[in-house]
C-alpha cells in the first residue's frame, strides 16, 4: 500500500500535464515537451491506481499548449484514451486539430445512426438555410440532454463549469462545421458559452429604483431609458455571431426555445436568445437571461430578465411566481415584500403601460 | 470492496462541518467499520482538535503527498474507537500544497483498508472545496436552519451537481425545536422546500456538543445525549437503514410533514 502511494507521489504531479474536472469532461492541457514524452507521462498519470477507475468513461477536453497536433497525433491520443475507455470530446485551442476530430467523430457517428437526424434538420429549417446559417435543432426535438445540445446560448455558469473563451471558440467552430458537413444532430456537444460575470449584473440595478411595498398584485416599475448595462454584451450586435439568428421584431421565435429539465440554483446563470422553458424550480439566488419568454413549471425566486434584448412584451410565467428580482424588456420590477396567499394555479407576469404588472393565469386570455 | 469516499462541506462556514465528520466518523466505527478521515482543510486544521488527536500528530496529509512520509505513518489510529484513523491537515501549508489529482491519489491509496472515508471540506468554494470534491463518490452538505447557510448550500449543490457527481444528502444541524415552535426558526420542511435534495439527518442544538468539542471528546463516543443519537442515526441511514425522522417540534411527526411536503 505504503509502496504504491510512495511511488506514485514520487513524481509530482505538476510536471507538465494538469488536470481539471469540468462540467462537460475532463480538462487535460499539456505543457511544454516532445509529444512522445508527453503522451507516455499521461499514460503513466492515468493509470495510477485508483485514478484509472475514477476517469473511466470520462470525456476529456483537450488543450494543446500552443501545439500544433497531426492527425496522426490525435489518433495516437485517441488510441491511448480509448485503451483506457476515455473518449477524446474537443480540443479546445487548436481549430484545426478540432476540425479533424469533429470529421472523425461525424464519420463514426454517421456509422452509427445512419439517416435519423437528417430528417430532424429538415423539418427545423429549410434545406437552403440549413447549410448556410447552421442553426441548431430546436431543444425540443432533442431527447432529455437538450438544453446543452440544442442551445449554443444558453449556459449554466458555475464555478465548477470552468468555460473558457477558447471554449467558445471551438464550440463555435464545431456547431458550424457540423452545420456544413454533417447534420447537428450528430454534432459534438456544444460548450457554454461564458456567462457574463452575475455580480456586473446585479450591481446594476440599484434597488432604490424601485418602489417601496405596499402594492399586491400590481407592482410599480421604473422605466429604464437604455437597457441595462449589461445587456450588449451579451447581444453583441458589431460582431458577426457565431450562428445567426433574427431578432428583429420577429416576436420571440427567433431563436428554438429552450427546454431546461431541472431546477436553477443559486449562483447558476441560464441564458438563451429565444424563449426559455424551465422544468423545476428557479431558486433565490439563481438568474434566469431569456431574450424571448420565460415559463417556469415551478416556483420561480430567483431574478429572471424576460425579453432580454429589449422586447417589452415579452412576458415570464410561473406556477409560482415570487421572483427577487424581474426584468422584461427594458423594465425592472422588484417583488413586493409581502404578498397576499394566491390562489390561482399559475401567474403571469407582463408589462402594462408603464409597469411590470403580475396576473393570475386565467386560462389563457391574454 | 472499496472505501465509499464521502465528502461533508456546506459552502457556509460555521455551521459544523468538523463537528459532524467527527461524530459521523465515530459513529460509523462504533457500527464496526474502519473508517478514514481526511482533513481537507489544510492551513486550518480542526478535525484533530475536535477528536482530540492534535497532540499525537506526527505527519499530516501534505507530508504524504509531498512523500516525506509514508501513508501509514501519517494516520492515526483512535485508542478509544480502534477502527477510526484520521489522516490530519498541515498547519503550516495553505489549500494549494495538494491539487485534486493528488487527493484523488490518496484516496486511492487508502480505498482498500477502509470502509468509509469521510473528508472534511472547507468552508467556501474555492481550490480546498474543489480538492476536497474530487474524490468523492458521495457528499453530504451540511446546513442550519438560517437562510444564509440555506443559500450558500443551494450553491454548493449546483456546483456538486455540475461537477457530475450525485446529488448530495442533507443534514440540518443545530436544529432548535423551541424556536421553530415559535415560528422564529425555519423549520424542517421550510429548508427541505428551498434546496430539494434528501435528508439524512437533522442533529438538534446540544449545549453538550460544545463540551465535547473543547475536550476533544466528540459526543457521538456517548451512549445517550440528543445530538449522540442523532449522528447515530444518520451513519445508519448512511449505511442503508431506513429510520424515521425524529421529530423535534413536538407537534406533528416530522416525516409525516415531509412526505406531504413531497407529496406522497
Amino acid at each position: 500500500m505504503e509502496e504504491i502511494l510512495g511511488e506514485a507521489l514520487a513524481n509530482p504531479l505538476n510536471s507538465c500535464i494538469s488536470f481539471k474536472g469540468t462540467r462537460e469532461g475532463l480538462h487535460i492541457s499539456l505543457g511544454e515537451g516532445a509529444w512522445q514524452d508527453l503522451l507516455k507521462e499521461l499514460a503513466v498519470q492515468l493509470d495510477r491506481p485508483g485514478v484509472q477507475s475514477f476517469f473511466r468513461g470520462a470525456r476529456v477536453l483537450l488543450e494543446t499548449g500552443n501545439r500544433a497536433i497531426g492527425v496522426s497525433e490525435l489518433e495516437e491520443l485517441i488510441g491511448m484514451l480509448a485503451e483506457r475507455q476515455m473518449t477524446l470530446s474537443t480540443v479546445l485551442d487548436d481549430p484545426e486539430a478540432q476540425n479533424v476530430l469533429a470529421k472523425m467523430q461525424a464519420s463514426a457517428e454517421g456509422q452509427a445512426v445512419p439517416s435519423a437526424a437528417p430528417q430532424a434538420a429538415a423539418s427545423e429549417a429549410p434545406p437552403a438555410a440549413a447549410a448556410s446559417e447552421a442553426s441548431p435543432p430546436a431543444a425540443t426535438e432533442g431527447p432529455a440532454a437538450a438544453p446543452s445540445e440544442g442551445a449554443p446560448a444558453a449556459a449554466t455558469e458555475g464555478a465548477a463549469a470552468d468555460s473558457t473563451a477558447s471554449a467558445t471558440k471551438s464550440s463555435a467552430e464545431s456547431g458550424s462545421a457540423a452545420g456544413a458537413e454533417h447534420t447537428p444532430g450528430s454534432s459534438p456537444p456544444s460548450e457554454p458559452t461564458p456567462a457574463a460575470d452575475p455580480s456586473a449584473a446585479a450591481g446594476a440595478t440599484p434597488e432604490d429604483q424601485v418602489p417601496g411595498p405596499g402594492a399586491d398584485k400590481e407592482t410599480k416599475t421604473t422605466a429604464l431609458p437604455p437597457p441595462p448595462e449589461y445587456l450588449p454584451m451579451e447581444h453583441p450586435r458589431n460582431v458577426t455571431p457565431p450562428v445567426s439568428f433574427d431578432d428583429s421584431e420577429s416576436k420571440n421565435d427567433s431563436s428554438p426555445a429552450l427546454i431546461f429539465r431541472r431546477s436553477v440554483r443559486s449562483g447558476q446563470t441560464l441564458k438563451h436568445k429565444g424563449t426559455i422553458v424551465i422544468l423545476g424550480d428557479v431558486h433565490p439566488g439563481a438568474v434566469v437571461i431569456a431574450e424571448g419568454d420565460v415559463f417556469v413549471w415551478g416556483r420561480l425566486r430567483g431574478l429572471v430578465h424576460a425579453g432580454a434584448a429589449g422586447n417589452n412584451s415579452a412576458t415570464v410565467s410561473a406556477l409560482t411566481l415570487a421572483p427577487t428580482q424581474l426584468r422584461i424588456g427594458t423594465h425592472i420590477a422588484r417583488a413586493p415584500d409581502q404578498r397576499t396567499q394566491h390562489t390561482s394555479p399559475a401567474e403571469i407576469a407582463r408589462v402594462r403601460g408603464n409597469q411590470i404588472v403580475l396576473e393570475p393565469w386565467n386560462g389563457g386570455r391574454i | 470492496m472499496p472505501a465509499r469516499v464521502i465528502t461533508i462541506t456546506s459552502g457556509k462556514g460555521g455551521v459544523g462541518k468538523t463537528t459532524t465528520t467527527a461524530n459521523l466518523a465515530i459513529a460509523l466505527a462504533r457500527c464496526g467499520h474502519r473508517v478514514a478521515c481526511l482533513d481537507a482543510d489544510i492551513g486550518l486544521r480542526n478535525l484533530d482538535v475536535v477528536l482530540g488527536l492534535e497532540n499525537r500528530i506526527a505527519y499530516d496529509l501534505v507530508d504524504v503527498v509531498e512523500g516525506r512520509a509514508r501513508l501509514n505513518q501519517a494516520l492515526i489510529r483512535d485508542q478509544r474507537v480502534p477502527d477510526l484513523q484520521l489522516l490530519p491537515a498541515a498547519q503550516s501549508r495553505d489549500k494549494t500544497a495538494v491539487n485534486e489529482m493528488q487527493m484523488v491519489q490518496l484516496c486511492g491509496a487508502l480505498q482498500n483498508d477502509f470502509d468509509f472515508i469521510l473528508i472534511d471540506s472547507p468552508a467556501g468554494i474555492e481550490h480546498g472545496f474543489r480538492n476536497a470534491l474530487a474524490p468523492a463518490h458521495e457528499a453530504i452538505i451540511v446546513t442550519t436552519p438560517e437562510v444564509s447557510a440555506v443559500r450558500d448550500a443551494d450553491r454548493i449543490i449546483g456546483l456538486i451537481e455540475s461537477a457530475q457527481k450525485p446529488t448530495p444528502r442533507l443534514i440540518i444541524n443545530r436544529l432548535r425545536p423551541l424556536m421553530i415552535r415559535h415560528g422564529d426558526m425555519l423549520d424542517t420542511p421550510d429548508v427541505l422546500e428551498v434546496l430539494a435534495i434528501d435528508l439524512i439527518g437533522i442533529v438538534p442544538e446540544d449545549e453538550a456538543i460544545v463540551v465535547s468539542t473543547n475536550r476533544g471528546s466528540p459526543v457521538a463516543l456517548q451512549e445517550k445525549g440528543g445530538a449522540s443519537a442523532a449522528y447515530m442515526r444518520i451513519a445508519r441511514r448512511l449505511l442503508g437503514e431506513q429510520i424515521p425522522f425524529q421529530s423535534f417540534d413536538g407537534t406533528t411527526s416530522l416525516l409525516d410533514r415531509i412526505a406531504r411536503l413531497l407529496g406522497r
